[in-house]
């Protein structure tokens, strides 16, 4: 039952940032939520996330969006090489940097580290058909800072039934690795210990998309984005295995990444409750393609049961191909010339990731809203030594309005 | 590719219990917004904190990054 009140709002409904999307009316200013989430590779990385965030309406055609992150992130991480049978084991005069292999762990890398994040964005409607939102980000770690901004306009038809978005943004990133504040002569052997110093990258990005409302129950958007990186794209810890024929590995090097990338992504996204439900449906399709010879397709499926007034169950379906980077090599061989780049960073590999989840929300007290969720995401790598990733995700999430 | 075939028959399948009502279009008065204006009706998913965990999961684990909008931040993740 919607009261009048909410309904003379609705007419006067205002645009969000990141492509358009309709906000829903706030008869409450604010909104606080936090959320906790467990992410959690089998024998390899795991990740605890705590969010906090605010948003508020500062004025009638202002609003204000505050999001602070915490990451603790421990565990072990491939780190491109063999997985040891017969390893050279190195270490340099200090007794720091080369690598030491017993057993598997050649082929993993330890790390513990923490990761502050910090999120605002502001929506300003100029006219009620023309608005502006700007986005600031920041990221730093201590192996990694970044710094990015965004400013996206909106412009709306009478009817609001139509939105066109255009965007911009940009990132500054500085990455090292821990300790040494540096990073590898790229393509480097490992044993000679050569480094530079911190790497740094920049980025930016451009957005045109357009919103259509097909009918009460429908929206569609589209997205077309693209992206150029310039600067150190290479992983300071990744290194690849030069082996003989028995892939034993004779020699160990640094990665090398092209110092260029340019990614282009193309979106579709549906949002439509069942007429004759309260159930709603999310389809979305995303297409990705770049000048490493990645592509990518990506499919994501949410359907909301509505059971009653208070609880909505949510099952979730992603599926996630990509093709491999050009130069992602397993392994080098030995006796062959060091290629221009090369890495054996799994996430450059031909990959799938399936995920299958599952989400409860519940309305609780007055504003609150109570989520919880669970996701099993399985990857799996065509050339990798790692072949599989196997991964758990809770969260648990607590919004309230005020 | 059996997983992926019925990846694409659960898809299908939601998406022709509403196919009619998806696409038919009608022009949509001030008053009948009440829907659309929904928290759960935002684009993919409504649920920001959840759309944050998985963007970051998926640039972090993947090879692709963005198409979806522009503005977030960065990560080292490894």
């Amino acid at each position: 039952m919607i009261c009048l009140r909410k309904q003379l709002a609705l007419a006067t409904i205002s645009l969000l940032s990141t492509g358009a999307s309709y906000a829903e009316y706030e008869e409450n200013n604010w909104k606080v939520d936090s959320s906790l989430a467990n992410y959690t590779e089998e024998d390899r990385v795991s990740v605890t996330k705590i969010m906090a965030s605010v948003n508020g309406n500062v004025s009638e055609t202002d609003n204000v969006s505050v999001r602070a992150t915490h990451d603790t992130m421990t565990g072990a991480t491939p780190t491109g090489a063999v997985q040891a049978n017969s390893v050279v084991t190195i270490t340099n005069p200090s007794g720091g940097g080369g690598f030491d292999a017993t057993g598997g762990s050649a082929a993993l890398a330890p790390f513990n580290d923490n990761r502050l994040g910090l999120d605002i964005s502001w929506k300003h409607d100029h006219t009620r058909q023309i608005s502006t939102a700007y986005t600031a980000a920041v990221s730093i770690e201590s192996d990694y800072r970044s710094y990015g901004a965004s400013t996206t306009l909106n412009y709306s038809t009478n009817s609001k039934a139509t939105t066109f978005s255009v965007g911009v943004g940009g990132t500054a990133d500085t990455i090292y690795r821990v300790g040494g504040a540096n990073t590898p002569q790229p393509l480097s052997n490992v044993q000679d210990q050569i480094f530079f110093d911190e790497g740094e990258r920049a980025t930016l990005d451009w957005l045109l998309g357009v919103t259509q409302v097909l009918n009460r129950y429908t929206t569609l958007q589209f997205n077309y984005t693209q992206s150029a990186s310039k600067g150190y794209l290479t992983d300071p810890y990744k290194m690849l295995s030069s082996t003989d024929s028995n892939e034993i590995e004779l020699n160990r090097f640094f990665e090398k990444r092209p110092d260029s990338r340019a990614r282009t992504a193309a979106s579709l996204v549906l949002a439509h409750q069942i007429p004759e439900r309260e159930d709603i449906l999310h389809l979305s399709y995303r297409f990705y393609d770049d000048d490493w010879d990645i592509k990518s397709h990506t499919v994501d499926l949410r359907y909301l049961f509505k059971l009653g007034n208070y609880v909505t169950l949510g099952p979730h379906l992603r599926y996630y191909q990509q093709t491999a980077a050009y130069f992602f090599r397993r392994t080098l061989n030995t006796g062959e010339p060091l290629p221009s780049f090369a890495s054996a960073d799994y996430r450059l590999d031909d990959m799938t990731t399936q995920t299958v989840g599952l989400g409860i929300t519940v309305r609780i007290f007055q504003g609150g809203l109570l989520r919880a969720r669970f996701e099993q995401i399985n990857q799996e790598f065509e050339q990798a030594f790692f072949s599989e990733n196997n991964i758990q995700l809770y969260q648990i999430s607590y919004q309230h309005k005020f | 590719m059996t997983k992926v075939t019925a990846l694409f028959a659960i898809i299908f399948v939601a998406s022709s219990i509403s196919a009619c009502s998806v696409f038919k279009y009608e022009k949509v008065k001030a008053w009948q917004k009440g829907v659309l204006a929904k928290d759960e009706m935002q684009l993919r998913g409504g649920d920001e904190m959840e759309i944050y965990v998985d963007d970051h999961i998926y640039f972090s684990k993947e090879g692709s990054t963005g198409g979806y909008g522009i503005g977030a931040g960065g990560c080292g993740c490894n």
